[in-house]
This record gives structure tokens, sequence and C-alpha cells, in this order.
């Protein structure tokens, strides 16, 4: 951690190697965010580095008030609403599936079943507002506490919590009017039922 | 937990498992991404509030302190400026030197004392009446003026104590100079001060 903040030190003093080292350290989350939000892989990576360009010409302005990854974050999502906005255009459907499950999970029917919900999870969250996306994404993906949030976003930690309630009802209601708010508990119950009677 | 929790745990764990991914930018994004970080300058560190105040509080310092080195300065170059128009003798160029022929001239009252004229002061002065000065004449001249002013029947605006006091229009002015040549060439209304023995 300390090594870290002496890295951003440099950073912020203008050593872009000293930048190059964050880019390595957080390339790959930066990416997957914008990927979640963008919905493809090139407006990903277009969001990605214009994140991290933002990142280098605003480090002396950054003040440590927010974690360095918070700060990268907040500026992973401005980034990636402006390309949508600019392009005028939604995110795009284009599913991009996550994390590959492991070999001693579920059958491969569950597998394919659970494949299939993440799936329609996905393009739910792709139709909602950019707002509710964005706090979903920060909440769930990145893990990030409500305070984080509201630093990332810059909102009071209340309305990260309501807009969160709003957007994961929101959520539900487009899964349950398709069905599959109901097929996804179904798969984790037999999931866990599974896992439950192995030895 | 009832039905409701039950259903927000699902769709919660659904959304971490959902959106986890192992996805990786292309392996030349971060050359691609130096390259640009290169060109490009970095802000400038905005100036954060307490420095701001801190820098206000100084510049209010340095005029706080510098006011005292230069305000005596100012007032004497004021005193200087006002001692310059202050009454002084004025003597004629035809050489009517005599103290009966005096011509005071002032614009404004002062306190300033002798001492703080200076001699630049001194040889910049010279006869230079305008609009609503305060001219006064006293001795011979006086006599003469006043004998002029009751031959163009102007009235003085007040009389007493050795001084008789008119207040001239520009053309009264003009006229009273072609006799009196203390006031030849004015241009614009006076007030004149004549001190006269009764």
């Amino acid at each position: 951690m300390r090594d870290q903040e002496h890295i951003i030190a440099r950073a912020r003093r203008g050593d872009a190697d000293a930048f190059e080292q964050l880019v390595e350290a957080y390339r790959n989350q930066v990416f997957r965010l914008a990927l979640r939000m963008c919905g493809n892989e090139a407006d990903a990576d277009e969001v990605a580095q214009e994140a991290f360009l933002s990142a280098w010409k605003g480090l002396p302005n950054f003040r440590g008030e927010s974690r360095f990854s918070t700060w990268l974050y907040q500026l992973t999502t401005h980034a990636a609403i402006d390309l949508m906005r600019r392009e005028k255009r939604q995110a795009a459907a284009e599913d991009i599936d996550g994390i590959t499950a492991a070999d001693d999970g579920p059958s491969p029917q569950q597998q394919a079943e659970r494949a299939e919900t993440r799936r329609e999870v996905r393009s739910a969250l792709m139709q909602l507002p950019e707002e509710y996306r964005q706090v979903l994404l920060l909440r769930f993906m990145q893990e990030l506490s409500y305070e984080e949030i509201g630093q990332a976003l810059k909102l009071p930690e209340g309305t990260v919590k309501s807009r969160l309630n709003r957007a994961k009802a929101q959520l539900k209601d487009i899964l349950s009017r398709s069905g599959n708010l109901f097929g996804a508990v179904s798969v984790i119950h037999t999931e866990q039922r599974g896992k439950e009677v192995q030895p | 937990m009832n039905r409701e929790e039950r259903e927000n745990d699902v769709l919660e764990q659904l959304l971490r498992e959902s959106l986890a991914s192992d996805a990786e930018p292309a392996e030349d994004f971060t050359a691609r991404l130096m390259e640009q970080v290169r060109r490009t300058p970095q802000e400038k560190a905005k100036k954060q509030p307490y420095q701001k105040i801190l820098a206000a509080l100084a510049a209010c310092a340095v005029i706080a302190a510098a006011i005292p080195l230069v305000m005596p300065r100012a007032s004497n170059q004021a005193a200087t400026s006002a001692d310059s128009a202050a009454p002084e003798m004025w003597e004629e160029a035809n050489g009517a030197d005599t103290a009966d022929n005096q011509l005071v001239y002032s614009t404004a009252p002062t306190n300033s004392s002798e001492e703080d004229f200076d001699a630049a002061g001194q040889q910049d002065r010279k006869q230079d009446y305008g609009a609503g000065d305060t001219v006064t004449l006293t001795g011979q001249e006086a006599g003469v003026a006043r004998e002029a002013l009751e031959a163009m029947a102007v009235e003085p605006i007040s009389a007493g104590d050795g001084s008789v006091v008119y207040d001239l229009t520009r053309e009264q002015a003009a006229a009273l100079g072609e006799t009196v040549d203390a006031l030849h060439g004015i241009d614009g209304g006076v007030t004149l001060i004549l001190e006269v023995e009764e």
C-alpha cells in the first residue's frame, strides 16, 4: 500500500514510468468495468484508454480523498457515459460472457442453465438507465462500499442506497417479466441442495 | 427470511456472478496508452482553498506593510502640490516688485507651512488662473481694480474688515483684465478679493 502511495506520488509529479506501473496494476479491472458499461470490447478499450488518460492528466489534482482505484472507476464510468452519449448509442447488447464455470461445480445441464441466466441478467442490466447500471457495477462488480460509491459518483451515501434499491427493483422487474428471476432462484436452490448432499 | 429478502439475495448473487469477468484488454493496451500519455501534459495542480486563503492573507499583509511606506510620500506630494498653488508673492514682469503690489492666488485652503515649499515648486509657480479661482489683490492694484469695477457697475457680494469680495463672471473678469495686469488674459469667472485700506 505504501509502495503504491509512493508510485502515485511519483506519477503525480509527472513520472510516466510510475504511471505505467499503475496502468499495469489496474488495466484489467478498468477494462472489465468499461466492458460491462459499454457491452463490447471495442468501446471498452476506448473507454479504458480514455479513463487512464484522464487519470494521468488529473493526477496532480488527485488529493487521495478516496482510494486511487475508486477514483479510477469514477473516471471509467464517466468516460463510458460520455462515449455512449457522444456516439448517441445505447450500451451494446452484445454479450461478453463472464468467468468460465469451474469444472467441479454443478452438472453440465445446471451449468448451462446458469450460464443462460447470467446472460439474461447481463442483458437486463443493459436495459437499465446508465445511472442504475453504474451503481450496480460499482457495488456488485467492483465491490465498493456505499461510501466509496458516493465518493466515486459524488453522491450522498443515502442517495447511493436508494439508487441501488431502485436499480435492483427495476432489474428484478425486467427479469421477472421474462421469467428469469424465478428460474435463477430455482437454479441456485438446486445447486445449493446439490452441495449440501455432497460428502 | 421472507420471499422478498430471498429474492434480493438471489439477485445480488446473480449480479456478482453475471458481472464477474476474466476479460482482459488487448496485449498492446498499455503500449498504446503510454504512447499517448507521454505526449500529453498533466494539468497544473489547482490551489487548495487553504492555499488560496493563505495567499490572500499574505497579499493583505504586504499591502498593510506597504501603506505606511507609501502614505507619507503621497501626503508630502499632495502637500507640495497644494503648496505650489498656495498663496505666494507674484512679481510683475514690468518690475512692480514693491510690497504694495501683491497678488495672492489660491485654489484651496492649506495649512502647510512655508517649510514645505521646495525649490522646484517655487520655480514652477506662475500665474495661471482658471474658472472658479480666488484671486486676491492688495495695495495699489487692488485700488485700481476697485475703481475699474465701480466704473463697470459691478457690485461686491460682501465688503468689510478691509476687504471687498466680488464674484466675477467670465466677461467681467476678462474686462477687468484689460485694466488690471494681474488679471490680464484670464479666461473664466473668478472670486476676486480686494484688500483695501478704508
